[in-house]
C-alpha cells in the first residue's frame, strides 16, 4: 500500500530522511509504505500494513531509559513511573471505569523499561481505533498515580526483587548484568530497598519528565492513513512540553574490560545443574565490524550448539548471542552438569577457533536464507515491525536500517569477520551459579582472555 | 525443542485473513472465511493415506511454516515409556535414510534457510520449520524425509538421552519443580506419566532404538497425524506437494483403538501438599479434575469464559485477593483436554499470610456459582477478549499454527472451527453449571509451598485446611 501524505495545512510536518540511505541497505529492500515526518514537534514513523489486517499499533519510544537517570534516582521510579499510571487511567476517569472499558474494548497498553529507552505502547483493532487513542494519549496527557495500584505494584516489585536469587538461570544472567557493567549506566538495577520510599509525587514527576517532545518517536502501523496519524498527534502529543532532552555519549565500560570469574552457590544450597553466563563486549552500529560481527555471532552459536550439544551432549541448552544496544555486548549461556567440560570446549573449540582462523569466504556467503527467515520473521506482527523501525531510527539514525542486515552482513570479508572476533572475543565475564565445590576455577584462568 | 507445560488457559488462537483461497481439487472441504471469524479461513483436505493437511494463507511476508502434528505425547504413555515422546521429538532432528547423519541433516536445513523446532506436550507433539517460501517445495520434502525415514542411530540415540536429561535439570533446577511434581502425583495418582511430558529419568536413560522404533509404527502414521502449511503459499500448491512428498507414508491401524489412554479416575479424597521451595514469598494452589472434550464440551466452553471473568482486574476475584493488597497475584486455568484437564485457582502471598490467603480463596471459590458473581458486563467483556486476543495472535502466523495444531490433535478441529461461536453462547447458568459439576463439593489437591521455615510457622493442619 503506497499513501501519499496530504496532511492539514495547519500541521507543522515536515518529511525526514527520505536521502538518509545508509551505505550497507539495498534499497530493493526497504518498503515503500513507510513515512518519517514530524507533527508539531513530534518525531513519526509510520508504515501501512495489509488491509487484511486489522491490528493497530502504536508504539512511543522515550529516549534515554535507564541508563540515563539522574545519579539519585533509582531505576525502581523509571519502572514504577511507567506502570502504575498506565494501570490508573487517565485523571477525570474513575479507575475502575477506565479498566472496565479497556477490558470491554480489548485493549492492550503495555510498557517496556529499557536501558537506553523506554516503551509505552497501544495495541488495539482499527474499529476500536478513536476510543483506544483517546485513552493511551489521555493518560500521557493527563497521568495520574492511583494509591491503591502504586501500593500494589510496589509490593509486587519488592517481592520480586527479595526472590531475584530464587531462580539460578535468571540470577546468573543478572548478575553477570552486574560484573560485567560495574560502574557503568548500564550496571544500574533496582534494589528492594528502593521500593518502600517512593512516592507517587515522585512518579507523577518522573513521567512529565519522560513525556516531552524532545524524548519521544511515535512508531505506528497498521492499516491506518498518515493523514489520520498526523491529525490525531497533532491534536493531542503535539501539545506537550518540547523539552530539551539529548542522548549523552555513554562512558566506555571499563570493568567489562577486565576478565573476571565470579562463582555464587544456588539459591537453597541444591544444585541440580550449573548456570554459566559469559559477557563479552561487541561492536556498536557505527563500529565497521558491526556488520562482521554480526556474521561471527550467528557462526557462534551455531558451532557452540554443535561441539557442546551434538558432538558432546554436554548441554541441553547452550546458547551465544548478540545485544544490539548503544553499548553493544555478546552473551553466551550454557546450563550443564559439566560446567568445567563446557568452557574448556567453549574456549578452545569456539571461541579461539575464530579467533585464531580465517573462516572461508563460501561459508560466510552460504546460509543467507536462514538470515531471511529471521527477518521474515521478525516482520509478521505490526508490533514487531514497529520495534524494528524504532530501534534501527535510536540506533543508527534511520529507520531504513532495518532492513539493512541482509545487505550488510552479504558484504563482508573473511578477514573482517576475523578481525573481528580477535577484536571482541576477549576479556571475558564469566559468572556460574551452581556448586562452587564442583568447579575448578583454574580452569578459567583469565589472563589469556585478555590478548 | 520443547517441553511445555499445561498453559494457565487453553491456546485458543485464531487467524484473521481474507476471502483469498483459490479453489481446490474435490476433496477440499472448503471452510467459509469470515473476517471475525479466522479459526474458519483456512483450508483442509484429507490424502489417500488418512494424513490430514490444512493450509493457512498469509502473504504478508515471503514466509512459510511447515508443521507437522502427531496425536502423540505423554498420554500415549504408561510408566516404561515416561518421557519417550519428548525424546522420541529430539531423534526427529538426527539422521535419516535421506541425510544419514546429523551434518548432513543441518546442512540441508542451513541451505534451505529453515529454522526449525519442536514441542511435547500431553496430547500432541509437533514439528515446525520456517523457511523463505520461495524454498517451500524442498521444505516440504524434507519434511516428508524427517517424519517418515528416521534411523534412530544408537550412537545418536545414546548422546540424545544425555542432552534430554540436561533438558530435565533444567526443569528440576526451577525452585517450584519439586512443588509441581508432587501437586500431580496427589492430582493425578496412577497416571502421573500421562500428565508430565518431560517423564521420568530412569526411562529416559534406557531407550533403546527399539522403543523409539515402537513409537514409530505405533502413532508416525499418516492417519494419525496432520501437516499444516502456513504463510505466504497457495493451496493449489500445497496440495501437490502433499500428494508429491507424503502419499507414500503407508498409513497404520488407529493406536486408539487397540490401546486407548486411560482416563483419570475421580478423585477420591480432598488432599494437602505441602512442600519447601528455596523461595521468600508463598504459592497457595487449589486443583480439580476438569472437563474432558468429547464428554462434556459445553462445560470446557464455560471454563474458558470464566478464566478471563475472573482475570479482569475488576473482577470481584481480582478485588478481593489482588486490589485489597492481600497477596501479590491470582491466577486461575483450565487445561483443555481430551483425558481429563485440570483446573486451578492460586494465589501468590507474602509467607506470613498462608492461611488468610488460603482462606479468602477458598471463600472465593464457594461463592463462584453464586447468582451475582459476575456482571453482564464482565461475561462479555470475557467473550470479546478470548475472540481478540485470538485475533491478535493470529498475526503471528509461525507461531499460530501451533495453535490449530493442538486443536487438531487435543480437540479434533470441528472443535476449533467452532469455538468461538460457542463460546460466544455461553452463559451465566452454563457457568454455574460448569462450577457445580467440577468444582463445588468436589474433592480437590490443595498445594501450599513456601521456604521451610516458614512452612512449620504456618503449621498446617490438613484438617482445618481441607473443608
Amino acid at each position: 500500500m503506497n499513501h501519499s501524505l496530504s496532511l492539514p495545512a495547519l500541521l507543522s510536518t515536515l518529511l525526514l530522511s527520505s536521502a538518509a540511505l545508509h551505505a550497507d541497505v539495498d534499497p530493493s529492500d526497504v518498503p515503500r509504505n513507510v513515512r518519517h515526518f514530524t507533527v508539531n514537534g513530534v518525531e513519526v514513523i509510520h508504515r501501512t500494513s495489509d488491509p487484511a489486517n486489522h491490528v493497530i499499533v502504536a508504539k512511543t519510544f522515550l529516549r534515554g531509559g535507564t541508563s540515563a537517570l539522574p545519579a539519585l534516582v533509582s531505576p525502581a521510579v523509571h519502572e514504577l513511573a511507567l506502570e502504575v499510571p498506565v494501570l490508573s487511567g487517565p485523571q477525570g476517569m474513575n479507575r475502575e471505569a477506565f479498566q472496565r472499558e479497556q477490558e470491554r474494548l480489548a485493549i492492550g497498553l503495555s510498557i517496556a523499561p529499557g536501558r537506553d529507552f523506554s516503551t509505552y505502547t497501544l495495541r488495539c483493532t482499527d474499529e476500536a481505533f478513536e476510543r483506544s487513542w483517546e485513552l493511551y494519549t489521555g493518560i500521557i496527557l493527563r497521568p495520574q498515580v492511583d494509591e491503591t495500584e502504586l501500593r500494589n505494584a510496589k509490593d509486587r516489585k519488592a517481592l520480586a526483587l527479595r526472590n531475584r536469587e530464587e531462580n539460578p538461570e535468571a540470577y546468573a544472567e543478572f548478575l553477570a548484568d552486574s560484573v560485567f557493567f560495574a560502574g557503568h549506566p548500564y550496571g544500574r538495577f533496582a534494589y528492594e530497598s528502593d521500593i518502600a520510599p517512593i512516592t507517587a509525587g515522585e512518579l507523577a514527576d518522573h513521567w512529565k519528565s519522560l513525556f516531552q517532545k524532545s524524548r519521544m518517536l511515535v512508531v505506528v502501523v497498521g492499516n491506518i492513513d498518515s493523514a489520520t496519524i498526523a491529525a490525531r498527534i497533532n491534536a493531542t502529543l503535539g501539545t506537550l512540553p518540547q523539552g530539551d532532552y539529548v542522548d549523552v555519549p555513554l562512558p566506555p565500560p571499563t570493568a567489562a574490560r577486565m576478565p573476571r570469574l565470579v562463582i555464587r552457590p544456588t539459591a537453597g544450597g541444591r544444585t541440580v545443574t550449573n548456570y554459566l553466563a559469559v559477557r563479552h563486549l561487541a561492536p556498536n552500529q557505527s563500529d565497521s565490524l558491526f556488520y562482521p560481527f554480526m556474521r561471527l555471532a550467528s557462526f557462534l552459536a551455531g558451532t557452540l550448539f554443535r561441539e557442546i550439544r551434538v558432538d558432546r551432549n554436554l548441554s541441553y541448552a547452550p546458547d551465544a548471542d548478540f545485544t544490539q544496544a548503544r553499548q553493544s555486548y555478546g552473551r553466551i549461556s550454557v546450563s550443564t552438569t559439566l560446567v568445567d567440560s563446557v568452557w574448556r570446549t567453549t574456549k578452545r573449540e569456539v571461541i579461539d577457533f575464530f579467533r585464531d582462523n580465517v573462516i572461508a569466504d563460501q561459508y560466510i556467503t552460504s546460509g543467507l536464507d536462514g538470515w531471511m527467515t529471521s527477518r521474515y520473521l521478525r516482520e509478521q506482527t505490526n508490533e514487531s515491525q514497529a520495534n524494528e523501525l524504532g530501534r534501527a531510527q535510536l540506533y543508527t539514525g534511520s529507520w531504513r536500517n532495518a532492513y539493512g542486515v541482509i545487505h550488510g552482513i552479504s558484504t563482508i570479508t573473511p578477514e573482517q569477520m576475523n578481525l573481528a572476533a580477535q577484536r571482541y572475543l576477549k576479556s571475558f565475564t564469566i559468572v556460574i551459579v551452581g556448586d562452587p565445590d564442583k568447579i575448578d576455577r583454574k580452569t578459567y584462568v583469565v589472563s589469556d582472555f585478555g590478548k | 525443542m520443547r517441553i511445555l507445560s499445561p498453559p494457565r488457559r487453553r491456546p485458543g488462537r485464531v487467524w484473521l485473513l481474507a476471502a483469498l483461497l483459490c479453489a481446490l481439487p474435490a476433496v477440499v472441504q472448503a471452510q467459509p472465511s469470515a473476517l471475525r471469524s479466522p479459526e474458519k479461513a483456512f483450508q483442509r483436505f484429507t490424502l489417500p493415506n488418512g494424513l490430514e493437511v490444512i493450509v493457512i494463507q498469509n502473504h504478508f511476508v515471503p514466509l512459510v511454516t511447515i508443521e507437522i502434528a502427531v496425536r502423540n505425547g505423554s498420554f500415549t504413555e504408561g510408566p516404561e515409556y515416561a518421557g519417550l515422546s519428548h525424546l522420541y521429538e529430539h531423534m526427529f532432528f538426527k539422521a535419516n535414510e535421506k541425510y544419514p547423519t546429523v551434518s548432513a541433516f543441518q546442512a540441508r536445513m542451513n541451505a534451505i534457510g529453515a529454522l526449525y523446532n519442536a514441542t511435547t506436550r500431553e496430547e500432541v507433539v509437533y514439528y515446525y520449520f520456517y523457511l523463505p517460501s520461495k524454498n517451500l517445495a524442498q521444505g516440504m520434502e524434507f519434511m516428508s524425509d524427517a517424519i517418515q525415514k528416521p534411523k534412530f542411530l544408537p550412537d545418536e540415540l545414546e548422546k540424545e538421552r544425555e542432552v534430554v536429561i540436561g533438558e530435565f535439570d533444567r526443569h528440576e533446577s526451577s525452585p517450584l519443580f519439586a512443588f509441581s511434581r508432587e501437586m500431580d502425583v496427589a492430582t493425578w495418582g496412577d497416571l502421573i506419566t500421562r500428565k508430565q511430558p518431560i517423564g521420568q529419568r530412569p526411562v529416559i536413560l534406557s531407550a533403546t532404538p527399539e522403543k523409539m522404533r515402537y513409537i514409530q509404527h505405533k502413532y508416525y502414521i499418516p492417519n494419525n497425524s496432520a501437516l499444516f502449511v502456513a504463510g505466504d503459499v497457495d493451496s493449489a500448491e500445497v496440495y501437490k506437494l502433499a500428494m508429491k512428498h507424503f502419499t507414500s507414508w503407508k498409513r497404520g491401524a488407529d493406536p486408539f483403538k487397540t490401546d486407548p489412554p486411560p482416563m483419570a479416575a475421580p478423585l477420591k479424597e480432598k488432599k494437602l501438599v505441602t512442600v519447601a521451595s528455596p523461595i521468600d514469598y508463598a504459592l497457595v494452589q487449589y486443583q480439580w479434575h476438569g472437563p474432558s472434550v468429547g464428554l462434556d464440551n459445553k462445560s470446557t466452553y464455560a471454563a474458558d469464559v470464566f478464566i478471563y471473568i475472573l482475570n479482569q482486574r475488576q473482577s470481584r476475584f481480582q478485588k478481593r485477593l489482588v486490589e485489597s493488597g492481600l497477596c501479590q497475584g491470582a491466577s486461575n486455568g483450565y487445561y483443555t483436554q481430551r483425558y481429563v484437564g485440570p483446573i486451578s485457582y492460586s494465589v501468590t502471598t507474602t509467607s506470613g499470610r498462608i492461611e488468610e490467603a488460603r482462606r479468602a480463596l477458598w471463600e472465593e471459590i464457594q461463592a463462584f456459582d453464586s447468582p451475582d458473581y459476575f456482571t453482564d458486563e464482565e461475561l462479555e467483556s470475557s467473550k470479546t477478549h478470548l475472540r481478540m486476543e485470538s485475533l491478535y495472535e493470529s498475526e503471528e502466523t509461525s507461531e499460530w499454527v501451533n495453535t490449530p495444531a493442538f486443536w487438531w490433535s487435543t480437540t479434533g478441529l470441528d472443535y476449533y472451527v467452532g469455538y468461538i461461536d460457542n463460546l460466544a453462547k455461553v452463559t451465566r447458568e452454563d457457568v454455574q453449571a460448569y462450577i457445580r459439576k467440577y468444582v463445588k463439593g468436589k474433592n480437590y489437591v490443595l498445594g501450599i509451598t513456601t521456604n521451610a521455615s516458614a512452612l512449620r510457622a504456618a503449621n498446617l493442619n490438613p484438617k482445618e485446611v481441607l473443608q
